[in-house]
């Protein structure tokens, strides 16, 4: 192939000259060109290898349907692997290499691969699941197949923007078609977007001398200028990869290399397809040779960047667009001659620098062969949508059928490739009238691919399937082009068969002999080009990927050398100090066990349920009996789902008659919340009962052990805080810096505790004087993991980690109100079905080790099944002794017995116990 | 990503939604005597039709919970309404 | 049980000005949580919705077809009064309130949501960046003020500043 420039062709600034290197060798093209345009001014002729077999590669189309050019490219520190060369636009300094190719895409030192095609056919994987073994096979073709590699650097900047936009037409492909559509559109006063791939719109409208009386170029000027003097946007460098629900569209916005794309979620109220068709490969012997490319292609190669891509050229065509075509590249200095396919069997042949075609005894070298085989409408929009497809005769072609809702297909999209008649249907769809009907003058010759012929007949360039493999395919009876395409990998390229998939169909219907489109197409599915996954992540990556809620006092316990961790969805305190953490947290037990630990428990959840329903509501929700609560009062219980299962527990303190508090767990605020909502509207009078979630409002300081009296007591919160007057499980409010404070005597460790909840604003000045107080007594803040240990220490459970998606509350040791409760309650008729009165239930026990430290989650083994596991595990700093909580089948019933508990290979004895195992008594909580 | 009309709040993206359940579920009388098979359905039966659908969502930003008619095939919105009666 | 202290950038400033986009925080020293039957009507001459610009002192931004935040001094006690059938709660500490202004305020709000002025809506609760906000328009209607759950507000500022 002898590509070159053509003066007075293409819209590239000759001004403007790009240096860059392929494969080590430096090029030089100007700015417009595209990387592939580039190379063929160049004369570059071989720009990869295929993905199997190594075959040298050419270009075969101008822009997004090529999918044998793929490079790596590197420039300015950014390197991207499996860049297309035909859509990657030329930047002074790239640094490009053909991918899957070593040293260089001329010379790759695996074409010997190609030798070894026979045994490396359809089914190959397949097959060698069975026989041999894969295995045997795997690690060299893991080596030798696959496109380009990941860069070791991380590109840091490379961050892809997220927008939502809207419009109420949305015109997608801006060749002339879409342009007179969006400009009717605009001019008809609406919100129209247009949205093109490239970076000059226009489509093929530059294979046209002129358009009404004007250049291309000035023409296509004046429509988007009209556009936008209408109020339209013209969106270029923009690909539309998808449409989803309820007319959402993803466009992907390229910018400068190394930039990642920019996802519009576009709402469009309608939209007009206007992508256009391809060209189709016709298939021959030896068709994948480098210099048979597209017909379509290399008049586009002319028009937009005056590259001709040989001097004495083959066209080989079947239909009637071919003669224009090939009469401009004759016009503009090539030697042409025309071949019919018609006239005989076909096959290409290849010397070293040149094409060759034979047929019958007419042989001759060119420096390209262009073939086109017809125009396929591009409607892979149009199915996203849930368009449906017609099968045209005279078009030998799918066209869009049936219309997805708001959805209308326009110009050679719609299989209408006469330039007037187009418009013609681009001006009706703007407006929303009904398409113009007229006859077209378009004639394409029946040309599919010939099952049983000689030779090596290329139907996917990238993915090196040959028509034998289609029969091949047949013969072991994968016929549905659903398992064709995953049997012989046609259409599973990176261009996902926009050349392959028509010949590769039309292949199995006359294999089967079927009518082409009762064998159908595969499932089109976006995105419609390879859009990096950059696109779909956009910011929602490292600390924004899922934000954790953030206290009010992060300061103050970064400032006392806390360590952070995420408990339920909030970053908090775990430990304080930069010791050891297992000595840290043993120390902040043993202090909070010894004087008082202040804890921040502002995560903790704080519902307000409100109105004169609100007593029988929480009591319906509530596993346990609220209506005797009493004003002032506090009481644990659980919720459970209707399933009767444990769904949160918690404190509920009843504020007033028509006031409560539901303090449910720290992780659990926001799924409770909804719950409550949910059955508050459903079933309950919504005008009775009100429910608001307080929760940030607040923070929690807990202060707890058996200095904690003496310590809440010095803090003036106007609350009496003697053993009389304020009994454990109770709740007073008090005042705080003129502003409301709630105190509740509850326990979390199993020592004296008051929490003392004020607006959170007001919380570092409560720390402030907690810490100046509780430290004169010796005590210290204590974090998340002091207070687990403390917790199981007493047999305390904390929801989802010592309970699991069956676990009710009897197995919990709460099994009263299941049998004495006579309200109907959430979850009350689960509590008594055959499963859950049943034997075999794992219920909350304790678990005593004589080996050491249980390892959390391993198994309580009998015979070598599973009756249960350890839930929670710690070296008890109180008791230096190992602790255990798990949940044991029938465990309850089995105290005392030693059971074996297996974790990997290794198996511990271990004795069940009660849950609690410190002050079981509760004196220290009653204190 | 679908549209859907919130009661009160008017039309959203479907990110703010939370499905509840299927229209037409009556928690049976559970201070009376209800047969394993009775709550069994109540619990798990679905009748997951194809076609026109009405379904239970909550509006998750005004926790609304409000009844959803559209079609399961189509994905196509037909229209809402607030669960209580008399609303607007 | 891992310190993951150095993953989370230390809690800052919210504020921060560029030249198309301007975060202030507002300090609101009085946000009530009002919900009751006719909540709505009865707080009708300054209801707030979307994309209503509150340009008074005191308004009430209407949140459910039961609930409004009143922002001011309402001069009704916490908790539920039979009388009137509200329930009152003071919410002034759990939301951190951020004025957003400057010639890309709308478009930076556009990454986070599906968001139109000429889509109105009765209540100012809203999706963005997938955080529950209250949205609405202050001053001359280019400025966006939103209302953010305390903790959540480093993430918004942190999408916003994005």
């Amino acid at each position: 192939m002898s590509g070159h420039r053509v003066e007075n062709f293409g819209l590239i600034d000759r001004s403007r000259p790009l240096h860059f290197t392929f494969d080590g060798r430096r090029y030089q093209g100007f700015d417009g060109d595209t990387l592939a345009s580039a190379l063929l001014a160049n004369g570059v002729r071989i720009l990869g290898r295929s993905f199997k077999y190594h075959r040298p590669r050419g270009l075969w189309g101008a822009w997004s349907d090529d999918a044998n050019a793929i490079l790596s490219v590197k420039r300015a520190g950014t390197d991207l692997p499996n860049c297309p060369a035909a859509t990657t636009y030329l930047e002074d300094g790239m640094v490009a290499r053909a991918v899957n190719a070593w040293p260089s895409a001329a010379f790759d030192v695996k074409g010997g691969l190609d030798l070894f095609q026979r045994w490396l056919g359809a089914g190959f994987y397949y097959k060698t699941f069975i026989w041999p073994d894969w295995h045997l096979f795997e690690p060299a073709i893991r080596q030798m197949a696959g496109l380009g590699s990941v860069s070791e650097s991380v590109l840091e900047d490379y961050i892809s923007d997220q927008i939502h936009g809207a419009c109420d037409v949305l015109v997608v492909g801006g060749g002339a078609a879409g342009l007179v559509a969006a400009r009717a559109a605009a001019e008809a006063g609406r919100d129209v977007c247009l949205v093109d791939d490239q970076r000059v719109p226009g489509g093929g409208i530059y294979q046209r001398a002129d358009i009404d009386g004007q250049s291309p170029a000035d023409w296509v000027r004046a429509q988007t200028k009209a556009i936008e003097a209408a109020g339209g946007r013209v969106l270029n460098a923009t690909t539309a990869f998808g449409v989803y629900d309820h007319g959402l569209i993803g466009l992907a916005e390229t910018g400068l290399f190394g930039n990642a794309p920019r996802l519009i979620r576009m709402r469009a109220g309608r939209v007009i397809l206007a992508m256009g068709a391809l060209d189709r490969p016709i298939t021959f012997p030896e068709n994948d040779r480098p210099g048979v490319m597209s017909l379509f292609g290399a008049a586009e190669l002319l028009a937009r960047y005056g590259v001709m891509v040989g001097r004495k050229l083959a066209v080989v065509a079947n239909h009637s667009l071919a003669d224009g075509v090939a009469r401009a590249l004759g016009e503009a200095g090539a030697w042409i001659e025309r071949i019919d396919p018609g006239d005989g069997p076909i096959a290409a042949f290849q010397g070293r620098r040149v094409t060759g075609l034979k047929q019958g005894s007419h042989s001759r070298v060119y420096d390209a062969v262009l073939t086109s085989g017809g125009l396929t409408p591009l409607v892979h929009l149009w199915r996203h949508a849930g368009g449906k497809l017609s099968w045209c005769d005279k078009r030998q072609a799918f066209l869009p059928g049936e219309a997805p809702q708001d959805m209308v297909a326009i110009g050679a999209a719609n299989g209408t490739f006469d330039l007037d008649a187009a418009l013609d249907e681009a001006k009706a769809a703007a407006t929303g009238a009904p398409p113009p009907q007229g006859a077209t003058t378009y004639a394409v010759a029946l040309l599919w691919p010939e099952p049983g012929a000689k030779g090596r007949q290329w139907i996917d360039f990238q993915n090196d399937v040959t028509l034998k493999d289609i029969e091949v395919a047949a013969r072991e009876n994968y016929v549905s082009v659903e398992h064709l395409k995953r049997y012989t990998t046609l259409g599973m390229a990176s261009d996902q068969g926009k050349t392959a998939n028509m010949a590769g169909l039309a292949a199995m219907a006359a294999i089967q002999d079927r009518p082409l489109p009762e064998v159908g197409t595969t499932t089109f599915r976006p995105p419609f080009v390879p859009v990096p996954l950059e696109l779909y992540r956009g910011p929602h990556r490292q600390q924004l990927w899922h934000p954790l809620k953030r206290l009010p006092l992060e300061v103050e316990h970064r400032g006392l050398g806390a360590a952070l961790g995420e408990y339920g969805g909030w970053l908090r305190p775990a430990w304080y100090g930069t010791g050891a953490a297992d000595a840290q947290i043993a120390a902040e037990v043993r202090t909070a066990r010894g004087t008082a630990g202040l804890f921040d428990g502002s995560p903790l959840g704080k519902i307000e349920v409100m109105g004169p329903d609100a007593e029988a509501f929480l009591d319906f929700v509530y596993y346990n009996t609220v209506r005797t609560l009493k004003p002032g009062q506090i009481r644990y219980g659980f919720m459970l789902t209707e399933g009767g299962v444990v769904f949160d527990d918690g404190v509920l303190a009843r504020l007033g008659s028509a006031h409560f508090l539901v303090s449910c767990s720290s992780s659990h605020a926001d799924g409770v919340r909804v719950h409550l909502e949910a059955w508050r509207q459903d079933g309950n009078d919504p005008d009775r009962i009100f429910i608001h979630d307080a929760t940030q409002a607040w923070a929690t300081l807990t202060v707890t052990g058996p200095h904690a009296r003496a310590i809440v007591s010095a803090v003036d919160l106007g609350i009496d805080f003697a053993a009389s007057a304020f009994p454990h499980m109770a709740f007073r409010p008090g005042v705080w810096r003129g502003r409301e404070a709630r105190v509740a005597r509850v326990s979390f460790s199993g020592d004296l505790s008051f929490e003392i909840s004020v607006p959170a604003s007001l919380a570092g000045e409560l720390w402030g004087r907690l810490l100046e107080i509780g430290r004169s007594h010796g005590a210290e803040p204590i974090g998340l993991e002091a207070m687990s240990v403390m917790r199981a220490e007493k047999g305390y459970i904390i929801i989802g980690k010592d309970t699991d998606g069956e676990t009710m509350p009897h197995d919990l040791g709460f099994a009263g109100p299941r049998f004495k409760k006579t309200t109907a309650f959430l979850g009350d008729r689960s509590l008594h079905n055959a499963k859950a009165t049943g034997p075999g239930r794992k219920e909350l026990v304790g678990l005593k080790s004589t080996g050491g430290r249980l390892a959390t989650g391993a198994h309580v083994a009998k015979a070598g099944a599973s009756e249960g596991y350890v839930t929670s595990s710690y070296d008890s700093p109180t008791l230096g002794a190992p602790i255990a909580l798990g949940l044991v089948a029938d465990g309850r019933s089995r105290l005392g017995e030693t059971v074996e508990i297996r974790h990997l290979d290794q198996s511990m004895a271990a004795e069940l116990c009660a849950p609690c195992v410190f002050d079981p008594e509760g004196k220290r909580l009653h204190a | 990503m679908q549209i859907f009309p919130c009661p009160f709040c008017g039309h959203r993206n479907e990110t703010e939604f939370h499905f509840a359940g299927e229209l037409g579920k009556v928690r049976p009388d559970t201070t009376r005597k209800v047969s394993d098979k009775d709550w069994a359905s109540y619990l798990y039966t679905q009748r997951n039709e194809k076609g026109t659908v009405r379904e239970v969502w909550m509006h998750l930003p005004c926790a609304e919970l409000f009844v959803l008619e559209r079609d399961s095939v189509t994905m196509a919105v037909l229209g809402s309404r607030p669960l209580r009666e008399g609303q607007q | 049980m891992r310190d993951d202290s150095a993953r989370w950038d230390p809690p800052g400033p919210l504020s921060f000005a560029s030249d198309a986009l301007t975060l202030r925080e507002v300090a609101l020293p009085r946000q009530v949580t009002i919900s009751g039957i006719g909540v709505l009507n009865r707080f009708a001459d300054t209801l707030i919705g979307w994309p209503d610009i509150a340009s008074t002192e005191t308004y009430a931004l209407s949140l459910r077809r039961d609930r409004v935040l009143y922002v001011g001094e309402p001069g009704l006690s916490s908790g539920y009064d039979p009388e009137s059938g509200l329930g009152v709660t003071d919410m002034a500490d759990g939301y951190r309130v951020l004025d957003l202004s400057g010639p890309g305020a709308l478009e930076a709000l556009r990454r986070g949501a599906e968001l139109s002025l000429d889509r109105p809506s009765r209540s100012v609760l809203r999706r963005v960046f997938g955080l529950d906000l209250l949205l609405y328009r202050v001053g001359d209607g280019q400025s966006f003020r939103l209302h953010v759950e305390r903790a959540f507000a480093q993430a918004l500022a942190a999408h916003l500043r994005h």
